[in-house]
């Protein structure tokens, strides 16, 4: 990158920021649903921020030993032990010999933390972006789909991982 | 023997026989006609006599005659023929004695003849005077007496004699004349006809050797006139060949003496050069070292270069380790605007302006994490680029150094240069000057050329001389064959 472009770009991100100041607040819009945007095992996926509670980086989770082959441990998120599962293994992918998880999130009203690979970011997509996910594709974990940015991502149904891991307990 | 004469030998043997048989014909018959002659002068000689001595007896008549008829008549008329006959008989006496000079039988004769002659005339004058003096009477008595007639007969007898005796010298000479000239007509006609004969077989036997001997020589000529017109033709088509070659040789010496110009004017720009050559290098020595100070210079130089490079290497990494904060707080806050925007959904809708100030957190956190990345992207390469131009320096270094080692060398190799720049120098100016002789010898083979060139065309010129010659000379030889043998075709 060229000095020139260098400096371009800076001007660029000035503008934005100044911008960013003098433009007023955008409206509410109530047609539209936030997801995140994470990656686990490699592929992407979407969670509704509905459902989720709090988003932690680089928590240090304590290993226990547990029945569930998808629980990494307990962590300790907002002030209370949370268990937290491999959502990579919930969704069925094998385990993987990469670095853990840096990535955990707390279901809301459960004191559940899935831990993923990768944050993408935060989508606001437009209800009717939102599609059912395709019969021939069927997961009890996954209820739909959104189109973001050129991808179709799989949405997560965190309350199926919930009563999931709650169905896994009573067995 | 006579096949091996010359040409002009046999003809003069040829014509000498001829001439020697006219000779000995011509002998012959100039000894036969000179006999003649003589014969014939002798016979007229004899003729002559016997009309002299019939003369001496008329004018004896004829003076009586006249002096009877003057006795008679007493007319001095009479006495003219006395007087002619008196003259002529003395004077035929003379003649006489001339003519028989060589016969002394006639000279014995004469002598008896001639007192007889001189008494006869004194009677004649004693009875002429009686004549006058008597008278008729006195001259009758004087001739009255028989002395006269007896002196006239004895006179008239002794020229009988002579003239008989002339008579048969006559016979005996005619017969001598007859026979001369029979042996000259034989002589004659004989030695012609064998000279005749004998010219001709000469003549036959010159004309066969001769035809002979030319015709072989003519058929050797042709033959050899042939061969030289053979060879004429070749010596011509050889000349020209050698005249072209010559033409072509003269036009590659040309080329030559331009090229060898051409070189020596190189060779005296080679001089030139060389002896700047030599004065650059003399230079180059000097230059040498100071490109050697420049080297160490450079060299120091190079290596404050790598250490501001690995201070740079080091502060891109203390640049790098800011910047993990900063995308370390970029992802916090990001983070933080997440949950922030969780909370302000669970607050319901006295959260959804806070929800706008968390989304626009997250927006800048967003910015400044895109910001690091590319940040790091560039302290990456700016990393990469210290470390390529670390190595490239150290690299540098190291040529340097291996430089400074070849500028040893090279100041030693300019040393050794500087030597054979001067050999190469007096090289050059030998080379200039050899360039210049040959230039000098190639003009004076070019100028020989020249000369064989013309000297060839001369040659081809000669040569057509020679065939125009050898065709004549073959034309010659076949009309003198046809002149020999008009049955011969050439």
């Amino acid at each position: 990158m060229t000095d020139a472009e260098l400096d371009l770009r800076a001007a660029v991100l000035r503008d934005a920021f100044d911008g960013s100041f003098a433009e007023p607040p955008p409206a509410v819009k109530d047609d539209s649903e936030r997801f995140l945007a994470i990656e686990a095992a490699g592929t992407a996926y979407a969670i509704a921020q509905a459902e989720v509670a709090a988003l932690f980086v680089d928590r240090p989770v304590a290993a226990l030993p547990s029945a569930a082959p998808t629980c990494l441990g307990v962590a300790m998120l907002d002030g209370e032990p949370v268990a937290v599962h491999s959502l990579a293994g919930l969704l069925g992918h094998g385990a993987s010999d990469g670095p853990p998880p840096r990535w955990t999130l707390r279901v809301a009203e459960s004191a559940l933390g899935l831990a993923f690979d990768r944050l993408d970011g935060q989508l606001r997509v437009p209800r009717d972006a939102i599609a059912p996910w395709q019969s021939g594709m069927m997961h009890t974990l996954i209820a739909a789909s959104i189109s973001a940015d050129g991808a179709t991502r799989p949405v997560v149904r965190l309350d199926a991982v919930v009563a999931l891991l709650a169905g896994t307990r009573e067995e | 023997m006579a096949r091996n004469w010359t040409f002009g030998r046999l003809l003069g043997i040829g014509y000498a026989l001829a001439g020697a048989i006219l000779v000995v014909v011509a002998i012959i018959g100039y000894s036969s006609t000179a006999s003649l002659i003589e014969d014939n002068a002798r016979v007229s000689h004899t003729h002559q006599v016997r009309r002299e001595l019939a003369a001496l007896l008329a004018d004896l008549i004829n003076a009586e005659t006249g002096e009877r008829g003057y006795i008679i008549t007493g007319d001095d008329t009479y006495l003219e023929p006395y007087n002619a006959g008196r003259t002529a008989v003395r004077a035929t006496r003379e003649r006489l004695v001339k003519l028989t000079s060589d016969n002394p039988e006639q000279q014995r004769r004469l002598q008896s003849l001639s007192p007889m002659i001189d008494a006869r005339l004194e009677a004649f004058e004693r009875a002429l005077q009686a004549r006058r003096t008597g008278g008729l009477p006195a001259a009758i008595a004087s001739v009255s007496t028989n002395h006269g007639k007896d002196l006239m007969d004895r006179m008239r007898a002794i020229i009988a004699d002579a003239d008989r005796a002339e008579a048969d010298l006559l016979e005996l000479r005619s017969r001598a004349a007859a026979a001369s000239a029979g042996s000259t007509e034989r002589a004659i006609l004989w030695g012609g006809i064998i000279g005749v004969a004998l010219v001709a077989l000469a003549g036959w036997y010159t004309v066969v050797a001769l035809t002979r001997r030319v015709g072989s020589a003519v058929g050797g000529m042709q033959s050899s006139s042939a061969e030289l017109q053979a060879a004429a033709n070749q010596q011509a088509a050889s000349a020209k060949e050698q005249a072209g070659a010559m033409n072509e040789i003269a036009t590659t010496i040309r080329e030559l003496i331009a090229t060898s110009r051409q070189i020596a004017q190189s060779a005296q720009r080679v001089a030139h050069v060389a002896e700047d050559t030599e004065a650059n290098a003399r230079n180059g020595g000097g230059t040498v070292d100071k490109a050697t100070a420049s080297i160490e210079s450079i060299r120091l130089q190079v290596d404050r270069i790598v250490n501001h490079m690995l201070d740079l290497g080091r502060k891109s990494q203390q640049i790098g380790a800011v910047l993990d904060i900063v995308a370390e707080l970029a992802e916090q806050t990001n983070i933080l605007a997440i949950n922030a925007s969780i909370e302000a959904a669970g607050a319901g809708d006295a959260g959804n302006r806070f929800s706008v100030v968390a989304d626009e957190i997250r927006k800048l956190s967003d910015r400044v994490s895109g910001s690091t990345k590319e940040i790091r992207a560039l302290i990456d390469d700016v990393r990469a680029a210290v470390n390529t131009t670390v190595m490239a320096t150290e690299s540098g270094s190291k040529a340097v150094d291996a430089g400074t080692r070849q500028f040893e060398n090279v100041a030693a190799s300019f040393t050794r240069i500087l030597a054979m720049v001067a050999t190469a120098t007096e090289a050059a100016k030998e080379i200039e000057l050899s360039t210049k002789q040959q230039a000098t010898a190639v003009e004076q083979v070019n100028v020989a050329i020249s000369n064989v060139a013309q000297a060839s065309q001369e040659t081809e010129a000669s040569s057509g001389q020679i065939l125009q010659t050898a065709s004549e000379l073959a034309g010659l030889s076949r009309d003198l064959a046809r002149i020999i043998r008009p049955e011969a075709r050439a």
